[in-house]
Formats: structure tokens, sequence, C-alpha cells
């Protein structure tokens, strides 16, 4: 699975290439070999790609990245492949269904069918293969329906959690990461 | 010790870049200084760089910077001898300079009756072209409704219909050549009943492709009224300048001349004293009309410090301490050219619509001739709270294309991360063809639009961003290293 990373409004593909020589990195298809480097000043680094050396500077918050090349600033934001997934459901309708990454038990549920949740609300914890992790919604939501309850195990697909709008209007600009499931 | 006699302290009443750069004078002054901060800006730079900070507080930042009650109550009680206004919020207000000098302390700026003068736009048009200064030919309906047609055709074409009770575009009419004259002057008095339930138009010239020029007053309180030189502010966008530069390009000495003398005219004519702002009009066929004068000091008056050498806060200062003008009009040197360039918080490709983020890199522009004067600092956060400017970045040259050259290469080198700027557009801009002929006028931004988009990046220079972006992530860095498949295939579930 690769990553996608959002710049200038389109989004591009990026792929890790586990070989010990030659290119790392597969961009929109196409591979290449890239090494990036700190340089003195502070978010300063030189990218060392396919021969040239380039330098830059780059500054992170979270999954967005700001990178200030050849006197341009540009910013890219890396959608991972859940994401991605959340968001297309998000715009094909007001609802869509969490499921299940992997098998595993529900440890405790944190919501109920009917109630309103924001976008990070914890909406349940699983437990699997030894590790807990919260289930958090993608959006600002109504939570339609919880089909699972503590203890009860599920496997790796399972539906989860469905949630709905909690308006009935325009849904989620994928564009958008940053506003939930607001419109504008 | 203060060098100034009888100004020990200043309060700077405002925030930001102007608070930031007020304060840089006071402090080589050896004079005390203090400033209104509102909580949210607690940490800014101007903040820092004063004596004392003295909080200050409103339903909205900017509502606290417009209580003038707060604000005079703080300068006494600090004993501020005198107060800074800089510019926007309380700077032109009339009432708040008299009541700081009702407040027994100095104001830096001119006398409240010149900031009232000026700042009415009709009864500053009326002084000043009853004082013999070239206004926008305009003839209005009302002095003689008989005669109106006749008096607005005498007026030149193109012109322009409006309402006199008009704004915001509406009931104006454009009117190309007489035969127009007659059909456009019967809709415009009607558009003007419909739209304001106020008939009355005038008529007033139509300068196409304008520029706007303005001068640099400086008079003390002993009658000596001097400039120091004008400044073409053209490129703007929605009325907001962008970039300003001085000498004005493309233009003989003659009229240099010509301009400058009017401003002097005109300031001296209303007595004023202190730093100020004449701006004018200036049509293609070399005639310059009285549009306004402002009685502050100018966002872009670091271009005029550059090439004369002059500090004009302490020239405020010094002028505000009832000290006579150490210099003579014919003391003043212009050297090279300065050009000043507005970064805001916008983006320029999305029709600049303001742009906010925490700031998480900051990389001034450095090197000969450049100078920042920005609020700005990593770490802060850049909202709509307030005006979207973050700094200006201002040049020096030998010449207008040196000031160019470092101008561009300066806006290059800033590196601003976490806000979009406008640092981009502006080298846009400096590095196109009628800029560097000096074809400046207000539509240029409109009028190139299309010119100062941005070039779409290449698939290769997309693919470097991608990299960089890609190997700064921290997903995917982690998935880059070995990681077991089934988790692997947990993608981004966090624990």
């Amino acid at each position: 699975m690769g990553y996608d990373f959002v710049l200038g409004g389109e989004s591009h593909t990026v792929h890790p290439i586990h070989e010990p020589e030659g290119p790392n990195l597969r961009i929109d298809g196409q591979p290449l070999r890239a090494e990036l480097v700190p340089g003195l000043a502070r978010g300063e680094f030189f990218l060392e790609v396919d021969g040239r050396r380039e330098r830059l500077f780059l500054a992170s918050e979270g999954d967005v990245h700001f990178v200030h090349w050849r006197g341009r600033t540009h910013r890219v934001e890396a959608i991972n492949a859940l994401e991605r997934a959340r968001r297309a459901a998000s715009a094909a309708g007001g609802t869509e269904v969490l499921r299940a990454p992997m098998p595993g038990t529900v440890v405790e549920v944190a919501t109920r069918a009917g109630e309103d949740v924001v976008a990070g609300a914890l909406l349940m914890t699983i437990e699997s293969m030894k590790l807990q992790t919260a289930i958090t919604s993608p959006r600002d939501a109504r939570v339609a329906e919880v089909f699972v309850s503590p203890g009860a195990t599920f496997d790796q697909g399972a539906e989860l959690v469905r949630l709905e709008s909690a308006e009935d209007e325009g849904e989620a600009d994928p564009g958008d990461p940053g506003k939930g499931g607001q419109p504008g | 010790m203060s060098q100034v006699r009888g100004i020990e302290k200043v309060l700077v009443a405002n925030r930001g870049e102007i608070a930031l750069r007020v304060a840089r004078t006071l402090r080589r002054l050896g004079i005390q200084s203090a400033a209104v901060v509102h909580a949210d800006e607690a940490g800014s730079p101007a903040a820092l760089s004063v004596d004392e900070a003295c909080p200050i507080d409103g339903d909205t930042p900017v509502a606290a910077h417009l209580d003038s009650e707060q604000i005079i109550a703080i300068a006494r009680r600090i004993g501020a001898d005198a107060l800074h206004p800089g510019y926007g919020f309380l700077a032109e207000n009339a009432d708040f300079a008299e009541a700081v000098e009702a407040a027994g302390i100095r104001w830096i700026g001119p006398s409240p009756e010149s900031i009232r003068l000026m700042g009415d736009k009709i009864e500053s048009r009326r002084f000043v072209g009853a004082a013999g200064h070239p206004l926008t030919p305009s003839a209005s309906e009302e002095d003689d409704p008989s005669t109106f047609a006749e008096r607005a055709a005498a007026i030149g074409f193109p012109l322009l219909i409006k309402a006199s009770a008009g704004g915001g575009g509406k009931g104006m009419q454009i009117v190309a050549a007489a035969d127009e004259l007659a059909r456009a002057i019967d809709l415009a008095r009607s558009e003007a009943e419909r739209y304001f339930g106020d008939g009355r138009i005038y008529a007033e010239r139509y300068v196409e492709a304008p520029r706007h020029v303005e001068v640099q007053i400086l008079a003390d309180a002993h009658g000596h009224v001097l400039h120091l030189g004008e400044r073409d502010c053209s490129i703007q966008r929605r009325f907001q300048k962008l970039i300003e530069e001085t000498p004005a390009p493309a233009m003989s000495d003659a009229l240099r001349a010509r301009i400058c003398e009017q401003a002097v005219g005109i300031a001296r004519a209303a007595r004023y004293r202190n730093a100020g702002t004449v701006e004018f009009v200036l049509a293609p066929d070399g005639e310059f009309y009285f549009l306004e004068m402002n009685t502050r000091l100018q966002v872009e008056h670091p271009v005029t410090e550059m090439v004369t050498g002059l500090d004009l806060v302490e020239q405020q200062i010094r002028i505000a301490a009832g000290q006579p003008l150490a210099f003579a009009q014919e003391d003043v040197r212009f050297e090279g050219a300065s050009i000043e360039c507005r970064l805001c918080a916008e983006d320029a490709d999305q029709d600049f619509r303001p742009a906010v983020g925490r700031l998480l890199r900051v990389h001034p522009p450095e090197g000969a001739g450049v100078r920042f004067d920005g609020g700005i600092a990593e770490g802060g956060s850049v909202t709509t709270a307030f005006d979207p400017m973050l700094a200006k970045i201002i040049v020096h040259g030998a010449n207008r294309q040196e000031a160019i050259e470092r101008a561009r290469r300066a806006l290059s080198e800033t590196v601003i991360l976490g806000c979009t700027t406008n640092a981009a557009y502006l080298e846009r801009i400096l590095g196109h063809a009628d800029f560097a002929a000096g074809r400046v006028e207000t539509g240029f931004i409109p009028a190139h639009a299309k010119e100062l988009a941005a070039e779409p990046l290449r698939p290769n220079e997309r693919a470097t961003i991608l990299a960089a972006a890609a190997l700064a992530n921290r997903d995917f860095n982690e998935r880059v290293e070995a990681v077991p498949q089934p988790h692997a295939s947990m993608g981004a579930w966090r624990n």
C-alpha cells in the first residue's frame, strides 16, 4: 500500500522500494533514489536525488509538510491509505462504516447510537495481537449504529460502527482534511 | 539617557511590525519604551522589544487597540511623555489625538485640527482646491443643474458620472464620448435615486491607467516644511498597496519636482506639523491631482529612509519635542533606489484568500541592501484577527535595476513555513517586463493576472518536492524501515 500525498490540489502516490541499491521510492509510478540530509541552518536540508543535490527548507506539523525549494513554498499533505478510504466513503455519501483492520476483541465501547461525535472522538477500544488500539471518528458525524459490544470478538473487516452526517448537507471535501465532514 | 530632551518615555499605541520598528528607534535614542499588548500577543516580538509591555483588553484584540480611554489611562499610569500611534487603529483619530494632548502627553504626529481637516475627503479637497492646488476636475449638478451637462463635458472625456451618496462602485457611469453624456446623466440620476434614495450626481475626470504617487512631508513646529521625495505605490490589489518604490519610475525630474512642490504647498497651507504624506493620482498625460493627505507615518516609509538615510520615526519624535528640523530642503540627499514588498499571509493563487497557520520556520532574507521589518517569529500563529501583512521586505540598490534584482533574490530566499504567503507572487511581479520598464499603474495586477499566475510544476519538480515530503513524513519512514507484514497492513491505526 502506498501513501498518498496531496500537492497543489492533486493526489500523488509514493511507495517505498525495499531494495539494497537503486531506487528507494516510486513516485506516481516513477522510481527514483532520494536521501534527505540535514543542513546547517534550522530547517535546512539537502535532498540528494538522482545524483543532484537540492537545497531546501522543510518543516512539518503532523502529516502536513511545508517545502521551500527554488524560491517557492509548497504545502504537501500525507494521506495514508486508511484516511483515503475514509474520505472516499465520506465523499460518496453521508454514511460510512468503520471496519476492523484485523481480528480482535472489543475492550470497551465509548459511544452509542444517536450520539453526535466530533472528528477524533474515541468510539471504542479494541485489542489485537496484545496491542490496544483506539478507534476514533474520522470526522464530525452522528453514530448511527454500533455493531459490537464489550468482550465481543470479530474478524478482520468486520463492521464496528456506522456513521452518518449529523446534518443532512453536503459531504466532506476530500481536499480539505482539517475540517472534518462539515461543508466549506 | 534620552537623546531627545523632554521625551524620556514613549508609549507605542500599536502592535506588530510598526510597534517593533518604533521601539527600535526609541532604543537607539535612549528613550524608554512601552507598548500596549493584548493577551493574545504577550509573547510577540513587539511585546518583547519594549521595556514595558502594558496589557490591554477588549471584546476582540482590535477593539482593545481602539479603546482610547484604556490607552490614555495606561499612558498616564506609566508616566509616558509622549505617545506614538503607529498607523491604522487610532493614528488618524482626531478625537484621540486631542484626548492624548489634553492628558498632558505629547502626540507624536500632526495637530488634531490637521487630522480632522485631512480626514474628511470632501473638506480636504475643498481646502486644497481653494488653496490653488490641482484637484481631479469635477462638476457637481446641484451647483447649477441647467449647466451641468456643459460643465461635465468641459471636463473632457472619458469621464465618470457618480452618485454623491454613492459607493461600492454603484451608481457610476463611464462616459466615453460627448454623444453618450445625456443618456448617462439620466441613467446615473435614476440609479442614484434607486440605490441611495438621493439623486444628486456629479461628474469627474476618469483617469485610465492611473499611477498612485505620493510625497513624504516633514514639517516642524517652527514653520519649516520640506519634502523627502516621492513614492510610487501603483502596484495594488483590491486597493491595497503591495509594492512601493522610490524614486517613481519613468518620471521626468521636472514632473517629480512639480509634484513634490505641490505637496509642500498643500502641507504649508494646512499648517501641517510632523510627518505626513500627500497622495496624488497621476494620469498618463502627466496631469496629477490631489487625492488625499495621510496624517501619519505610512507603511511604506522605509523606502524613503533607505534613499535619504534618515530615520523618520526619529524625526517625528524630535518634531514632537519641539525641535526645529536639523536640515533644510537643499540638504536632503537622495541616493539610489528602494523598493518595498508587503509580505502577506494570503494565497495569491486562490484570489488572495487570507491564510492562517502556525509559523513553523521563519528565516528572513539577509544581505547587502536588504531590510526586513516584520513582527513575526517562529512559533507564532497567524490568524485572521489582524491585517494579513506579516512583514515588509525593503531593499536598496544603486539604481532601480539593482533594487529589483535584490528584491527578487530576497523574496526567493525568504523562508516562511507553516502559513501561505505571497512571496513568490511578489517576485513574479518584480520579474515582469512591464514592471522592469516602469509601466506601472493601479490596474497592473488585474491587467497581468494570467502572466502572474504561478507556473505549474513540471513532473520532475513535483517528484523532488514529494520525495522531500515523503522522507520527512514519520509514518512513511516507519513503513520504509523493515516492518512485519501483519502490522504493515494495519496502516496508521494508532495505539
